[in-house]
């Protein structure tokens, strides 16, 4: 059974081109969250910057589903997706409990910022995730979620993974509640990158 | 559509309540409770969530990780990160493998009459 964002009608229903346009407007997110991120007033991370990368990742290919709450059941690998009268509450929730920890528990003093930050952005990420707000893309759309929320606070956003399979196999088994496996990993590989640099 | 469950369809007064004014009751009653949850003096709250433990790769990586945040703070207080092409390109194509792997995985798995989704 084809994923539902497999191949665009705007494209023929091609599945190369299809995928090349997706690349190329999520490498157009990525730039667009760094611009925001390192700006005097960023976006708040809410409903709405959700939707905004979900609808920059898709409104070349997929224009009547980008940026848009799904409206029927699905199933992702993790078998997690809500029902569709929960997206909303609990998206927000999700965001409102982002901006509430931050807010109150934030370390002022490193390292403990640090894995702060990083925590707190997977547990996001996780959670918005496991809702599973829209039809497709909600891999594509956490992962720059993230790295906003790592950039916001002046993390560089993940960039390769040198080891895929121990991210995957953290994500994939990753609760919002019980993710300490993700933010190990996810350290290991954002230091990595930082001594590359 | 599914049916929407009991306490949906009437206000407190007995009266039959339009959807979205029960949703919306529903969504704030979520967001409370989930705030509540989340306050200090609640079980596990008091402090920060249970983060990696230290081991020693993980206080490298964070001194590493710290060094280099607070060498690209602005006077302003806003980072400043300089992206390269090449970077937001591999940024974004791991994003793109990982949602391949997620689709496939899911099929493998798959159920009849949901769409899959990643």
């Amino acid at each position: 059974m084809p994923g539902a964002f497999d191949a665009s009608a705007e494209f023929g229903y091609d599945p190369l081109p299809t995928a090349e346009e997706i690349q190329h407007s999520g490498q157009n997110v990525l730039r667009w969250l760094e611009a925001i991120a390192t700006s005097e007033t960023p976006w708040a991370v809410d409903v709405r910057l959700i939707q905004e990368i979900h609808f920059r990742w898709f409104e070349t290919t997929f224009p009547a589903d980008a940026g848009r709450f799904r409206t029927q059941m699905v199933l992702n690998r993790k078998g997690s997706a809500a029902e569709v009268e929960a997206i909303l509450p609990a998206v927000q929730s999700a965001c409102e409990n982002w901006t509430w920890r931050r807010e109150r528990f934030r370390p002022s003093d490193d390292p403990e910022l640090i894995k702060f930050i990083v925590a707190e952005a997977n547990t996001l990420a996780i959670r918005v995730y496991d809702v599973h707000p829209f039809i497709d893309g909600n891999t594509r759309a956490t992962w720059h979620l993230r790295n906003y929320l790592l950039m916001l606070d002046g993390i560089r956003p993940l960039i390769d993974l040198a080891d895929p399979s121990s991210y995957e196999h953290a994500w994939w088994s990753a609760a919002s509640d019980n993710h300490a496996q993700v933010d190990s990993v996810v350290l290991n590989e954002l230091a990595l990158q930082e001594r590359s640099d | 559509m599914a049916e929407l469950p009991e306490r949906w369809k009437t206000l407190e007064s007995g009266a039959p309540a339009p959807y979205w004014v029960a949703a919306v009751d529903e969504a704030r009653r979520d967001i409370n409770l989930a705030l509540e949850d989340a306050k200090p003096g609640r079980a596990g709250n008091d402090d920060p969530r249970e983060y990696p433990r230290n081991m020693p790769q993980d206080r490298d990586n964070l001194k590493v990780l710290a060094a280099g945040r607070r060498s690209r703070l602005q006077s302003n207080g806003r980072p400043r990160f300089d992206l390269t092409d090449a970077e937001i390109e591999r940024s974004t194509q791991t994003a793109m493998r990982l949602a391949d792997a997620s689709k496939s995985q899911a099929e493998a798995r798959a159920a009849a009459g949901k769409p899959l989704s990643a």
